[in-house]
């Protein structure tokens, strides 16, 4: 899962230099991670975020785009783990970002489990 | 005017909403500052473009964690009453519960200063400051080791 923002006049935290605003970069990567917990999942169900880790490796440069790509590295039925990271340039890291999410977080609705015994038969067949 | 310019301004006033007022993606948010005997108080109000959820509805946990960060910065800026801006190295958020949308409110602490960096905690709360929305901890470059 990849978002982008475009640089924006109103999203600057040092007017002087035109850095974007760390809470800028905290939003974007929080973004990311939720649209990878959903888009990995087999039911749709809510989530929350449960805690997120930021790294600020390096201020975000002016008048360029800030990207943040996330993944799920491993999901069970209650909780998603998460990585991304915030980049201009694409290998080189403006910020990194672990952080996890409860499924099921406002109804109580959880995944369906996984019925492993049929999942076996059909791959059997 | 730097950011420089504006925390000195804001410093030799004793009005830190002069810093806000220039950060444009503070003022984007609509941030106000007040003060009480602990520090600043960050106020973040509810409004529309800040929604995150829209289903619940619920503030955005970027934006919560965007004030969560201005708050310790702030905090940090009064502290210390130094006309600079501390290095954000680095902030983990703690979601408690879902942020109506709402005015809510933030007040950072120093848990530990060290000689060059200074550890914060942040809390996050709407109408009962007993029931946070989220915290965070994070870690402020304060001085260059050179």
């Amino acid at each position: 899962m990849t978002m982008m923002i475009p640089w924006q006049d109103h999203l600057v935290g040092d007017p002087e230099t035109g850095i974007l605003h760390g809470g800028v970069v905290t939003t974007l990567v929080d973004s990311v991670c939720g649209y990878a917990v959903m888009s990995y999942m087999q039911d749709l169900v809510d989530i929350a975020t449960l805690d997120l880790r930021i790294d600020y490796l390096k201020p975000a440069l002016p008048q360029q785009n800030l990207y943040a790509s996330g993944e799920v590295y491993r999901m069970t039925r209650n909780i998603a783990f998460v990585r991304a990271t915030a980049y201009q340039t694409e290998g080189d890291p403006v910020a990194n970002c672990v952080s996890t999410f409860m499924m099921g977080a406002n109804t109580g609705v959880l995944p369906k489990r996984r019925n492993r015994d049929a999942e076996k038969r059909s791959a059997g067949k | 005017m730097t950011i420089e310019e504006a925390v000195e301004n804001a410093l030799s006033s004793g009005d830190p909403q002069k810093v806000v007022e220039s950060i444009p993606y503070m003022n984007f948010l609509g941030m106000q500052v007040r003060q009480d005997q602990h520090g600043p108080i960050c106020v973040l109000p509810g409004s529309e473009h800040i929604i995150g959820n829209p289903v619940l509805p619920a503030i955005h946990g970027g934006v919560l964690g965007a004030l969560l960060e201005s708050t310790a910065v702030m905090h940090v800026i009064w502290v210390h009453q130094q006309p600079s801006v501390p290095k954000i190295i680095n902030l983990t958020v703690e979601y408690h519960r879902s942020a109506r949308v709402v005015e809510t409110f933030a007040q950072a602490r120093i848990t530990k200063q060290g000689r060059r960096i200074s550890n914060v905690f942040v809390e996050a709360w709407q109408a009962d400051r007993g029931k946070p929305v989220a915290t965070a901890y994070c870690h402020f470059l304060t001085a260059s080791g050179d």
